[in-house]
């Protein structure tokens, strides 16, 4: 579905990305970990066509999609809920939802969309007319995950969902992303919580310095000595 | 003095408030895109009444039918503008982009001394001195008008900000326009639309209020410096505290004006602003 080669990639003459290879097929859960300013956010910041790559290739379905920009992007079926969660503040859970979904592509199915990302998260339902910066951070988690659900994606790319939240939120956003991997939706989930994701994924690729240095079954990512002793050993 | 002049003068002041309001929100709608303060607001509305001058004089086209015409020939100035001048200079910063718009009020400013001269004209309508009379009140049309299109203008641009696709995109770009790109939306084009139609208001409002004003070219400079007194009493960015502070300051102008004659009443709003930023640095009803 998604196949990532050569890419590099970064903020202005400042390369981070030095050529990264990566592969998501239809309907798996992978993970991408790292330490921070290894590169992750970098990446899905590429792939979702707000950072235009210097050099490689970005193929959505077959479909390239490198530097043509965010709005190609949630197009082609690519939807990035953003590192810090970045909501609509001064907006209403419903407006932020709406918004999620105002592309021409998602536009015509936002009421069932809606009605979707309720199901999964009665608790938006419940806050729907409350301003998003009132909410707590788990809360806020949960509305740019729907949000970015509202535009129908083929492809969901999670930047670090788990950052800020404690333990119990973390559980329940995860299970959230397990319940829509199961219904079929492919997903490319950024991380430094590196045990919790090689749970939760099938495969899993390790980025270090703009660059993928391991990749694998998580199972064996998980086990694999090099990363216990990098990242395991940490936690 | 009786309570008849007094009532008088504030219904007045009521009416120059809702267009001294209509005004300032077609400059919050332009700030709220890129938080381009546009200093060349009131030129391009004179810009608009002489419009309606030439369209009078060279097809008698009364100013009130010429209004719509000016809202879209405006709208596509606007957003022209915005794609060719406004968006590459704003690239590299708000600072800049300002400056761009004191260079447009000198533009514009020339351009009508150029083709209309200096002196002092006035366009003829089907309402110019027209009174409607409603014991005690003594209420010129003109103004009657152009303040109750204010109304409507000012509830239109509330729905649409408020309830639509359209309003929402722009005040998600207002908001974290890097958000509002995640979503797909054309940030870039949004914006050149919201200027359009900030501009467009400007089209539509010249035209309805001509008949209330005397013309000169330079007059632009003074319905900017009321717009941006009274949107930032209202609050930087807030749709609501402009229209308040619309009626604030035309009623204390009005009234400044009946107790204390007309030059200690041009300097009510200064005041007013002054104590505003004193007491409410943000405004009545800004944001932080």
């Amino acid at each position: 579905m998604l196949e990532i080669s050569g890419l590099v990639s970064g903020y202005g003459r400042i390369d981070i990305l030095h050529g990264v290879d990566l592969r998501v097929g239809k309907g798996e859960l992978v993970a991408l970990v790292g330490v921070n300013g290894a590169g992750k956010t970098t990446l899905m910041k590429t792939i979702a066509g707000l950072i235009r790559p210097t050099a490689g290739r970005i193929a959505f379905e077959g479909a390239e999609i490198a530097g043509e920009g965010a709005e190609r992007a949630v197009g082609a079926g690519i939807a990035l809920v953003p590192e810090g969660r970045m909501v609509f503040p001064r907006m209403t859970v419903w407006e932020n939802l709406m918004l999620g979904g105002v592309h021409p592509r998602a536009r015509p199915y936002r009421e069932a969309t809606l009605t979707k990302v309720f199901d999964l998260f009665p608790r938006l339902a419940e806050r729907r007319d409350q301003k998003a910066a009132t909410m707590s951070g788990g809360e806020q988690q949960m509305l740019v995950i729907g949000r970015g659900l509202m535009a129908q994606p083929k492809l969901l790319v999670l930047d670090e969902p788990s950052l800020g939240l404690s333990p119990l939120l973390v559980q329940e956003t995860y299970g959230a992303l397990r319940r829509l991997n199961a219904d079929g939706l492919t997903i490319l989930l950024a991380e430094q919580n590196v045990k919790l994701s090689l749970a939760v994924s099938s495969r899993g690729y390790v980025i270090e310095n703009g660059r993928i240095v391991l990749s694998g079954a998580s199972s064996d990512l998980a086990r694999d000595p090099a990363t216990r002793k990098a990242y395991l050993g940490r936690l | 003095m009786s309570g008849e002049v007094l009532l008088q003068a504030t219904v007045q002041g009521l009416q120059m408030g809702a267009i001294y309001a209509l005004i300032a929100l077609s400059m919050t709608l332009i700030f709220s895109v890129g938080g381009l303060l546009n200093f060349a607001h009131g030129d391009f509305m004179v810009l608009a009444m002489y419009g309606a001058l030439a369209l009078y004089q060279s097809v008698a086209l009364d100013a009130y039918a010429a209004a719509p015409l000016m809202f879209f020939g405006f709208f596509l100035l606007g957003f022209l503008m915005f794609r060719r001048l406004v968006q590459p200079v704003l690239a590299a910063g708000v600072l800049a982009g300002a400056q761009l718009t004191l260079g447009l009020v000198f533009v514009q400013e020339n351009f009508l001394l150029m083709v209309f001269g200096g002196d002092y004209l006035s366009v003829p309508t089907v309402l110019s001195n027209k009174n409607l009379v409603i014991p005690p009140l003594i209420m010129p049309w003109p103004l009657l008008v152009a303040s109750l299109l204010a109304v409507v203008m000012a509830a239109i641009l509330y729905v649409v900000l408020m309830r639509t696709d359209f309003g929402r995109q722009v005040r998600a770009i207002t908001q974290n326009s890097d958000a509002a790109a995640l979503m797909g939306i054309r940030v870039g084009r949004i914006q050149a639309i919201a200027f359009g139609l900030g501009i467009g208001m400007l089209g539509l409002t010249g035209a309805m209020i001509v008949a209330q004003f005397t013309l000169t070219p330079t007059m632009g400079l003074d319905f900017t410096l009321i717009a941006l007194i009274v949107m930032v009493i209202g609050g930087l960015g807030s749709f609501a505290g402009s229209i308040v502070a619309g009626a604030i300051i035309g009623v204390s102008e009005s009234l400044g004006s009946l107790f204390y004659g007309g030059t200690v009443g041009a300097m009510i709003p200064y005041a007013i602003l002054i104590l505003v930023l004193l007491f409410r640095p943000h405004g009545l009803m800004g944001e932080h």
